[in-house]
C-alpha cells in the first residue's frame, strides 16, 4: 500500500508540475470568461464620434419620424442633393439619405451616399426606421391599429410541458434546458475519459520505451504500479476539475451584474433537473467510467512499444466511447428509446448515456443496476488489465497481436 | 546458501525458457551466470526478482522460500535499463530508493554520500535526458545498491561504461562482496568473469549445463597440457617422457627451450616433474588451464 502511494505521488506531482497542465488549468476558465464577457463588453462599446446624416426627403414622409439614435444624428436638409453629395466632407456629413419620389407617392427607393462604405450598424438602423415608418403609413391607410396587427400576427398562446412524477406532483419542465444539461455532463465525461485515458496509455508506453519498467517492477508488483498510475492520474483530473469549478464560480460572481439575467434564467430552467441524483450519478459515472477506460488504455499501452504502434489497438478504447457519444446525442432527443435503455446499461457506453437520460427522469433501480454493472465490469477489467499488463510491459521489439494478448492472460503469476 | 533454486521450469507460449534449472549461490560470493543469448538467464533472473513466476520449482532466499518482502533485500540492475527521461536525477533516485523501502530521510542521506563518491553531485537537479548513457548508468548502479541489499543481481553491468568507470564499478562490486553482499553477475565478458567470479553456472538451451567453483571447473576442463621451459638435452627428456606423454611442440627460445606436452590421462604433477628433473634443468613449469572463454565456446558448440 505504501508503494502504491509512492507511485500515486510520483504520477500526480510530475503531471501537476508540467507546463501543459498549468496552462490548461488557467487557460480554460480564462477562455470561458472571455467567451462570456467579451460579447457583452463589445456591444456596450460604440464608436464615440457623432455621425451626421443628411436627410433629403422628396416625399416629406420620413423626415418628421426619423429619430436620432446613439451617436447617429439625422439632419433634415433642404439643399439640393447634388451639392450635398459633393460636399460630404466639407459639411462634416457621414452620409446622405435620399428618399426618392415616385408615381405612387410611397416610400420605395431609398439611396444612401457616403464616402466610406456604410457601417452595418447604421444601415440596419436606417432600414429598420424606414420600414417601420412605411408600415405605420400602410396601417393608417387600412385603418388598422398597430396593437391589433400584433395580435393577428402573434396570437398569444401559452404552451407548457408538465411532468407528473410518481407522487403525482406536477412540475413544469423545460425540455431544451434538460437536453443542454444532459449534453454538458456527457461531454465532460467523454473528454475526461478520452484525454486522461490516453495519458495513462502514454505513461505506460513511456516506462516501456525508456526501459525503466524492469527496474520498477523489481521493487513493486505490476498491478500496484498500474493502480497507482490510474489513481494518480485520476487525482490530477479531480484537481483540475476542482480548480476549474472554483475559478469559474469566481468569474461568475465577479461578473454577476453582467449575468444577473442569464443566471436567473439558467437556475429557473434547471430547477426541475433532479440535481441531487444528477450530481451523485455524475461523480459515480465519472469515476467508474474513467477507471474502466483507464484499465483498457493501460492494456493498450502495455501491448506496444511506442506510440506510433498504438493506432490500431487504440481503437479498443476509442471505439466504444465514440459509440457512447453518438448514442448520447440520440438519447438527448429520444430519452425513452430502447437504444437509450440498453446504451445506459452496457458498461462502456453507460457513463455517457445514463447521464444524458437522468435529467428526463430515470427510475432509481435502473441507475443502480447500471452502476453495478459498470463497477463489476471495471473490477473484471482491472483484473484482466493487470494480467496482461505484467506480461506486456516486458515484451519488447514486436507489436503484440490481439491473439497473443489473450494468451498472456493465461500466464502464471 | 543465500539463494537456492530447485528445478525451476518456465514455459512460454512456444518455447521452454527454463528446464529444471537448479543453482546454489553461496553467501558473500560473486556468482557468474553465463550462457549464450536466449539461453534463459534473464528469465531465471526475473524469477529470482519475482517479476515472473516459475511454472514449477522453488526459490529459497536466505533460508526461507522467496516471498514478497524479499524485494527489499535484493538489488537488481537489469540489462534493459533506463530512467524517466523528463524527471530530475535526484527526484528519480529518491523515488526508486523509496520504492525499495528506504525512508525519505535515509534515501536522501545515502544518495548524497554515493553521489559524492561517484562524483555526480552536480547532476542532482539535471533531467535525465541531459545525461550521457554512461552517466545514466552510474545513477542506475547507485540506485541498485543504495538499500544495502543482501543479494545483488547485475545483468551486463559494464556495458556502456568507459574503462575507467568499469574499474570504478569493479572495485565497488568487490567492496560490496567484502561487506558481505552476494552478487549474481550475468555477462558475456569472460575476462571479467575470470577476474571477479568465485562460482559460475552456465545455462545453455534452457538447461544448467555446468555449475561450480570457477578454478575447479577450469582445472577439470584442462586437457592435461603442460608447458616446460628447460635447459639441457632434448633427446634425453623425450626419452623420459616416452609412452605416457605426447609431445606437441618443442622449440628454441633465447635462453632455454620450450616444450609443450599432453598427458594421456590425468596425472599427479609431481610424478611428471620427477621424470623431467632427472636430466634437464627446469626454468619454468606450468599446466595450461583453459580460459572460461574456451570452456564456454566448447560447451555451447558441442551442444549444437
Amino acid at each position: 500500500m505504501k508503494k502504491i502511494l509512492l507511485v500515486i505521488e510520483r504520477e500526480f506531482i510530475t503531471r501537476v508540475k508540467k507546463k501543459s497542465f498549468i496552462i490548461m488549468t488557467i487557460l480554460v476558465p480564462v477562455l470561458f470568461a472571455v467567451l462570456m464577457i467579451v460579447p457583452t463588453l463589445l456591444s456596450s462599446v460604440k464608436s464615440e464620434k457623432e455621425k451626421k446624416i443628411a436627410v433629403v426627403d422628396d416625399l416629406g414622409l420620413v423626415a418628421n419620424d426619423i429619430k436620432n439614435s446613439g451617436t447617429v444624428k439625422f439632419i433634415i436638409e433642404t439643399r439640393p442633393l447634388d451639392s450635398l453629395k459633393n460636399n460630404l466632407a466639407k459639411d462634416d456629413y457621414y452620409a446622405v439619405l435620399h428618399v426618392e419620389n415616385n408615381e405612387e407617392n410611397s416610400i420605395k427607393n431609398i439611396r444612401i451616399y457616403s464616402e466610406q462604405a456604410l457601417s452595418a450598424d447604421i444601415l440596419n438602423n436606417i432600414s429598420f426606421q424606414i420600414k417601420s415608418i412605411a408600415t405605420q403609413i400602410q396601417l393608417k391607410a387600412y385603418d388598422i391599429k398597430p396593437e391589433e396587427l400584433l395580435l393577428i400576427l402573434n396570437p398569444n398562446i401559452n404552451i407548457k410541458t408538465i411532468r407528473i412524477d410518481e407522487l403525482g406532483t406536477e412540475k413544469e419542465s423545460h425540455t431544451g434546458a434538460l437536453m443542454a444539461v444532459a449534453m454538458v455532463c456527457g461531454i465532460l465525461i467523454f473528454l475526461v475519459v478520452f484525454m486522461f485515458g490516453i495519458q495513462i496509455m502514454r505513461s505506460v508506453i513511456e516506462e516501456k520505451s525508456s526501459r525503466i519498467i524492469e527496474i520498477i517492477i523489481s521493487s513493486i508488483k505490476p498491478v500496484q504500479l498500474m493502480l497507482g498510475k490510474i489513481i494518480g492520474v485520476a487525482l490530477v483530473v479531480i484537481t483540475q476539475l476542482i480548480i476549474w469549478a472554483i475559478l469559474i464560480t469566481v468569474i461568475f460572481f465577479v461578473a454577476q451584474s453582467q449575468f444577473a439575467d442569464v443566471i436567473s434564467k439558467i437556475t429557473g430552467y434547471v430547477q426541475d433537473v433532479p440535481m441531487g441524483t444528477m450530481l451523485v450519478s455524475f461523480i459515480l459515472y465519472l469515476i467508474f467510467g474513467y477507471l474502466l477506460y483507464a484499465s483498457l488504455y493501460a492494456i493498450v499501452g502495455s501491448a506496444v512499444d511506442n506510440e506510433t504502434d498504438t493506432q490500431q489497438l487504440q481503437m479498443i478504447g476509442t471505439l466504444p466511447i465514440m459509440i457512447g457519444y453518438f448514442i448520447m446525442i440520440n438519447v438527448a432527443m429520444q430519452p425513452d428509446s430502447p437504444l437509450a435503455f440498453w446504451g445506459s446499461m452496457i458498461p462502456f457506453t453507460s457513463p455517457l448515456v445514463m447521464l444524458a437520460r437522468i435529467p428526463f427522469g430515470v427510475p432509481l433501480w435502473e441507475i443502480i443496476l447500471s452502476l453495478t454493472i459498470l463497477a463489476a465490469t471495471f473490477i473484471l477489467f482491472t483484473w484482466i488489465a493487470a494480467r496482461i499488463y505484467r506480461v506486456g510491459i516486458l515484451m519488447y521489439g514486436k507489436k503484440a497481436s490481439l491473439k497473443e494478448i489473450i494468451k498472456w492472460l493465461k500466464y502464471k503469476q | 546458501m543465500i539463494l537456492k533454486t530447485e528445478n525451476i521450469v518456465k514455459q512460454f507460449a512456444n518455447h521452454l525458457a527454463l528446464d529444471n534449472v537448479s543453482i546454489e549461490v553461496p553467501q558473500a560470493s560473486i556468482y557468474g551466470l553465463l550462457g549464450p543469448n536466449g539461453a534463459g538467464k534473464t528469465t531465471l533472473i526475473r524469477i529470482i526478482n519475482q517479476i515472473t513466476a516459475p511454472d514449477s520449482g522453488k526459490v529459497f532466499f536466505d533460508g526461507h522460500e522467496l516471498h514478497g518482502n524479499d524485494v527489499y533485500s535484493i538489488g537488481y540492475l537489469p540489462e534493459e535499463r533506463g530512467l524517466y527521461k523528463k524527471m530530475k536525477v535526484g527526484e528519480q533516485a529518491m523515488y526508486l530508493a523509496r520504492l525499495k523501502g528506504l525512508s525519505k530521510h535515509d534515501a536522501e542521506k545515502s544518495l548524497k554520500t554515493w553521489f559524492e563518491k561517484f562524483e555526480v553531485q552536480a547532476w542532482w537537479n539535471k533531467k535525465v535526458e541531459e545525461l550521457s548513457k554512461g552517466m545514466a548508468q552510474k545513477i542506475q548502479f547507485i540506485v541498485t545498491i543504495l538499500h544495502k541489499p543482501k543479494l545483488l543481481i547485475f545483468d551486463e553491468p559494464f556495458s556502456g561504461f568507459d574503462p575507467i568507470n568499469v574499474n570504478l564499478l569493479k572495485n565497488e562490486i568487490l567492496n560490496l562482496k567484502k561487506e558481505g553482499a552476494t552478487i549474481i553477475f550475468s555477462t558475456h565478458n569472460m575476462a571479467s568473469v575470470e577476474e571477479l567470479c568465485d562460482y559460475i553456472t552456465l545455462i545453455n538451451k534452457s538447461k544448467n549445463v555446468l555449475s561450480g567453483q570457477i578454478d575447479e571447473i577450469r582445472h577439470n576442463y584442462g586437457d592435461n597440457i603442460f608447458e616446460i621451459d628447460y635447459r639441457g638435452e632434448t633427446l634425453k627428456l623425450k626419452e623420459n617422457l616416452e609412452g605416457n606423454y605426447q609431445i606437441l611442440n618443442d622449440c628454441e627460445q633465447k635462453f632455454f627451450r620450450k616444450m609443450t606436452i599432453k598427458a594421456s590421462e590425468k596425472e599427479n604433477t609431481n610424478v611428471l616433474l620427477s621424470r623431467i628433473i632427472r636430466d634437464v634443468e627446469i626454468v619454468n613449469f606450468r599446466e595450461i588451464i583453459p580460459s572460461m572463454n574456451d570452456i564456454f565456446i566448447k560447451l555451447v558448440e558441442d551442444d549444437k
